[in-house]
């Protein structure tokens, strides 16, 4: 059974971009959100193995969301998209338990490697 | 008259007539000692008014003056003397190991040590026994050395080290500049660069230890230089070459000014601040977020230390990710949350702090149990870290990291080096070829003496003869039984027997002085490698200077020699070889003009013949032309147009050793010292050597130089002119002749005679040095028999009257009392106790 | 308000102001996967009627983005590409054949909107860095309209406070897809003065 994730993103492009990078690698996109709130329900719902969150999101934004996840699962699997000046959120994001994080605008070949190496499937 | 009844114990075991002897010898030899005492603090004198420094030789000479003046006045028990001399040597000894620093003010009590020394002796000499007051002297000198004491209770520590530091420090940057050179030649050998990054490490290391702040800035600055070269495999531009070798340069200042306490010569603020230019470009360029590997190991050290068990994680991350702090914070976070971190380096704010854009590695010291108390897991701790940006991790736990690998592997190479070798202070050296000299002259002494008792062996013997001739006599009114009892007890046979027991110990004796005495000077010699590695620098940094391509071709570094004679040897070859650049050598579009090969070469080689060392430094330059030598002497008045036509194409060469000349216009950044082949003619004749000049125009020049292998021993040929014997070195021989009285012609006042083809001067000695005039002057003796001598330029014949034969002669520190006697370099003992003066035929003759 | 007709940027803001334009070339070359040329920039000032009338005077049908950039020197940024352009950009970024997408749909949008707001994150993180000042992009908001039309609006509060603006203009040409689009930067007065009296600058 494939490894599932869900994607948090308020931009319809970047989830799109997101999911053309993901399938290839063989995990299953189970859900999508487009809010913090959202993908709070979703997890709840689907409790993927991984989530893709975007830092900026309107409704409750990315950290909020991350952790309301934590607070579930505190083993959850999140990795944070963020822009490269985000930093302070950034910050706070890692210092709550955000698993990783790529920056936008991102490299498919990257965000690949991150998600596979957050999943434990990319070993050194 | 306390003074006097110490005496009159020591008086009880000799006689007074043996004291009065004893006096007569005492008093001619300390008047020599004395002398040499006065000359020797004159010259401390000066040095201390002229701030230069103070030469290990003339504290060493009056050390063993002082001693020996004590030693003596222990004998006959004039114990003023001995005290006051005892203080002086202790004054001098801490001196010669430079615990102390003569100053003026320790200079002032020395001094007057010595006036009063020098009326006690005099006290002496008049009333046979040293009354005086010494209380005086003898207290400022104890003060002194209790000063120093108190003083320096802590420095002592480090005076103890100084030493040392000097002497390996030395050594490290000898190994410094050696490889240095290879590296230049040859960049691609990444060997080299370790080891330069470790002999500045060690050099740190010590510095750092003796708070010698400047030598540990420096050395920092080249380690962290070498660092970068080291671990990003760049290679280093002639910029930072050049900026190694004023760095070691600096660092041997440095080192030199702490050991021998004074001022530093060169500008080292300058070199710091182009060395730490360097490091920012190193920083800007690249991977400046340096690990600092001291610092890990000094954490990994405390922590072991304080008994906790530590896990080392080596991380490399790619060089284009964006947020590096970032990510090196994630690090962080995701691992205190397992483990207690005791390190992280480089910090997040460094990581934060530059642009660069190259792979880099971030370390961590955590404790190796985690927070639920855990043994950490590799495995685990491995998946923790592995996110986006990192390319591979190590992990090292506790027992690895004590001592990194390579200090290790160093350990065990040190361990295997230090078992055949071991550093000796060369003082001692020296005090042991002493005392094997002396044992060599108590051996002779034990065969003057067995000679004598042979002699007495003999006339006992007819002693025995008579004795028997009366026995077989028979006269009346004589008691035969008494002689009967005298056969008994006067045991011929015995006494024989002892003799030849002597005369064969005496022989042993004789054998093993001689080995000790060849054991010692082994120990003294070093392989001239050293000096030769060193030139090595020297020609590298004159072409430079120059602009010239000159390779420096060695041969015969394994030569062994004496150490003071390599110590003695480096300011002239460095002249030599300096001069062979500049002027010998010519710039590149003449050489290739010649059809000569772009690079100069200079040939450096070393070997021993007989009892010399020939040391050769040649160059395939433009050759010395003798005419420019003729124009220039006489253009400087060196020497008058008339005297310059009567010579040979070899004596005009050897103008060029006369004081005042020089073809050279300028000086070209040669040391400083004096510039000019005389001097360097002085240097290698105040070691008893010569040197010999050949060259052609066009193709080169070489200089031979000839140095007899020690000081302290020299073959000689003894012969006897007038009433004394002479010694003169056998490299000063060239050859005995026999002369007829109608072959000797006049020249200009001196005798002269043919041989073969050239003139040949005659002298005779008494005219030349101070001697007493042979009684029979005026007796025409039919054959003369004539040693001929040369001085490695010119030749001249000695008229002797008779020869004894070639003998080893042991020069001892007596030439130095006879200060500067004309045509006398020294005095030895011949086997039957007669004094042997040791000829200086370079002297003589320049008296012709 | 009477503010001086010769407002400039000093040097060193002119400096910075171009490499922030420069990293957002770059981010937007890297999301395009296109390489973006900057053709023209300017910095200048000038009356707000005379540049309204520039604007009227160049209108076209474009897909805007806005981002207003919070902070201690708050500016406006607007991002701006032809209607039809859009459509290919948004191809370039899902790296489909030009053509494929032919409707404003929320792709589209998003597609703009995203580009803009990362720009905008590229241009605010230079000036944190080299200034050392707080300065982040507020969420963008997409819109579809003359570019007259939508500057006007945009700048509407500006225009209450001062007779007289600061512009940055730049635009891209994206190579081989002939692609314009265009990226203003409008700096309150305030800010501009606050930017040229940082120490250190």
């Amino acid at each position: 059974m494939s490894k599932s994730i869900l994607i948090a993103d308020d931009a319809p492009i970047i989830r799109l971009m997101l999911k053309d990078i993901i399938t290839p690698l063989g995990y299953q996109i189970v859900a999508e959100a487009a809010n913090g709130e959202e993908a709070i329900q979703k997890y709840k719902e689907f409790k993927p193995d991984l989530v893709t969150m975007d830092i900026i999101m309107p409704i409750k934004n990315g950290i909020e969301a991350l952790s309301e996840i934590l607070k579930l699962n505190p083993k959850a699997k999140v990795l944070m998209i963020s822009a490269i000046d985000q930093k302070e959120y950034l910050t706070k994001a890692i210092k709550i338990g955000a698993t990783d994080y790529i920056v936008k605008p991102f490299e498919e070949a990257k965000v690949q490697i991150a998600i596979k190496k957050a999943l434990g499937d990319h070993k050194l | 008259m306390t003074e006097n009844n110490n005496s009159s114990n020591n008086n009880k075991l000799i006689s007074e007539n043996d004291r009065r002897e004893m006096l007569a010898d005492f008093l001619i030899d300390c008047e020599v000692l004395l002398k040499t005492l006065n000359d020797k603090l004159l010259i401390c004198e000066k040095t201390i008014c002229s701030k230069g420094l103070l030469a290990d030789e003339d504290v060493d000479s009056m050390f063993r003056a002082a001693h020996s003046i004590k030693g003596a006045a222990s004998f006959i028990g004039l114990d003023n003397i001995v005290k006051l001399t005892h203080e002086m040597e202790n004054i001098l000894q801490k001196i010669k190991i430079k615990q102390l620093v003569l100053d003026e003010n320790i200079f002032n009590v020395l001094f007057k040590a010595f006036d009063k020394l020098d009326a006690l002796f005099t006290r002496t000499k008049e009333t046979s026994f040293d009354d005086g007051d010494i209380e005086k002297e003898v207290k400022d000198i104890l003060n002194v050395l209790e000063l120093k004491n108190s003083n320096s209770n802590t420095t002592d520590n480090n005076e103890k080290y100084i030493q040392q530091y000097y002497v390996e420090t030395i050594q490290n940057i000898d190994d410094f500049n050696n490889q240095l050179l290879n590296y230049e030649k040859n960049k691609d050998n990444k060997n080299v660069i370790d080891n330069l990054f470790r002999i500045t490490h060690t050099i740190k290391g010590s510095s750092g230890l003796l708070k010698i702040h400047d030598a540990h800035k420096v050395s920092h600055s080249m380690e962290n230089i070498l660092n970068y070269a080291r671990t990003t495999g760049k290679i280093l531009d002639n910029l930072y070459i050049s900026a190694l070798f004023a760095a070691i340069d600096i660092i041997k200042d440095i080192a030199t000014s702490a050991y021998y306490k004074k001022p530093l010569t060169s500008n080292i603020a300058k070199i710091i601040e182009e060395l730490e230019k360097l490091n920012l470009i190193i920083d800007d360029n690249t991977n400046s977020v340096d690990i600092s590997n001291d610092i890990v190991e000094k954490r990994i050290a405390e922590l072991t230390s304080e008994n906790k068990d530590i896990v080392k994680i080596s991380l490399q991350l790619e060089g284009n990710l964006e947020l590096k702090g970032m990510k090196g914070m994630l690090l962080q976070e995701k691992l205190s949350r397992i483990h207690e971190i005791f390190l992280m380096t480089p910090t997040i704010e460094m990581l934060d702090k530059k642009d660069f854009k190259n792979d880099f590695t971030i370390i961590f010291l955590c404790n190796a149990h985690t927070k639920e108390n855990d043994k950490a897991s590799v495995e685990e701790i491995k998946n923790l870290l592995n996110i986006d940006g990192v390319t591979s991790i190590q992990i090292e736990k506790n027992n690895n990291l004590n001592q990194p690998y390579s200090q290790q592997q160093q350990q065990t190479q040190h361990n295997q080096i230090e078992i055949s070798t071991i550093k000796v202070d060369s003082n001692k050296i020296d005090t042991l070829l002493n005392l094997s000299g002396e044992l060599v002259i108590l051996r002779a002494k034990f065969s003057q003496l067995l000679f004598r008792l042979k002699e007495e062996h003999l006339k006992s013997k007819e002693l025995v003869n008579i004795i028997d001739d009366l026995k077989n006599k028979n006269i009346k009114s004589f008691d035969h039984s008494k002689l009967d009892g005298l056969d008994k007890k006067f045991d011929f046979k015995n006494i024989t027997q002892i003799i030849n027991t002597f005369d064969e110990t005496t022989s042993s004796l004789g054998k093993m002085a001689s080995e000790i005495q060849t054991g010692v000077m082994q120990t003294r010699m070093i392989p001239i490698e050293g000096i030769f590695n060193r030139f090595k620098r020297t020609v590298r940094d004159i072409s430079h200077e120059l602009n010239k391509k000159i390779e420096l071709v060695t041969k015969g570094e394994e030569t062994e020699l004496d150490k003071k004679i390599i110590d003695s040897l480096g300011e002239p070859l460095t002249h030599m070889i300096r001069n062979a650049a500049d002027h010998g050598i010519e710039d590149r579009e003449t050489r290739i003009a010649a059809g000569k090969p772009e690079q100069g070469t200079i040939y450096l080689s070393a070997s021993h013949k007989g009892n010399s060392i020939c040391i050769e430094v040649a160059d395939d330059g433009k050759g010395i032309d003798h005419q420019k030598v003729f124009k220039s002497a006489i253009s400087k008045g060196v020497i008058s147009e008339e005297k310059a036509q009567m010579m040979s194409k070899e004596d005009i060469l050897n103008l060029i050793f006369l004081p005042g000349f020089s073809t050279a216009n300028k000086v070209t950044g040669i040391s400083g010292r004096g510039v000019g082949m005389d001097v360097v003619k002085t240097m290698i004749n105040s070691v008893n050597g010569i040197v010999e000049i050949n060259t052609e125009v066009g193709s080169g020049t070489s200089f031979l130089l000839k140095i007899p292998l020690t000081l302290a021993i020299i073959q000689a040929l003894n012969v006897v002119v007038g009433a004394e014997v002479y010694s003169i070195p056998i490299e000063s021989v060239v050859e005995i002749i026999k002369v007829h009285p109608f072959d000797i012609y006049s020249v200009d006042g001196n005798e002269t005679v043919k041989l073969r083809e050239h003139a040949l001067s005659l002298i005779e000695l008494y005219k030349v040095i101070h001697t007493k005039k042979p009684i029979d002057i005026n007796k025409k003796i039919d054959v003369k028999s004539i040693v001929v001598i040369t001085d490695g330029q010119k030749q001249v014949g000695l008229v002797i009257d008779d020869l004894i034969g070639k003998d080893e002669m042991v020069i001892k520190s007596l030439s130095e009392h006879f200060g500067h006697v004309k045509g006398i370099t020294g005095a030895s003992i011949l086997g039957d106790g007669r004094i042997a003066l040791i000829l200086d035929p370079l002297n003589i003759i320049k008296e012709i | 308000m009477n503010e001086s007709k010769n407002i400039k940027f000093n040097k060193t803001v002119q400096l910075i102001t171009k490499m922030s334009l420069d990293m957002a070339s770059v981010v937007f070359s890297k999301l395009t996967k296109t390489d973006a040329k900057i053709i023209i920039d300017k910095i200048y000032s000038d009356d707000i009627s005379n540049i309204s009338e520039n604007m009227n005077k160049n209108s076209k049908e474009v897909m805007a983005s806005l981002v207003n950039l919070v902070g201690d020197t708050p500016m406006k940024f607007l991002f701006m590409v032809p209607l039809n352009d859009s459509l290919k950009l948004t191809d370039l970024i899902l790296e489909k054949k030009i053509g494929t997408h032919n409707e404003f749909n929320m792709y589209v949008e998003s597609s703009v909107q995203e580009i803009g707001n990362i720009m905008a994150s590229a241009i605010c993180n230079v000036f944190v860095t080299t200034c050392k000042i707080k300065l982040v992009p507020a969420p963008p908001i997409v819109m579809k309209d003359f570019s007259s039309t939508i500057f006007q609006e945009y700048t509407f509060d500006l225009a209450m406070e001062q007779n007289e603006m600061l512009v940055v203009e730049s635009h891209f040409d994206l190579t081989n897809c002939g692609i314009n689009c265009s990226l203003f930067l409008l700096p309150y007065l305030e800010s501009n003065k606050i930017l040229s009296s940082i120490e250190g600058l």
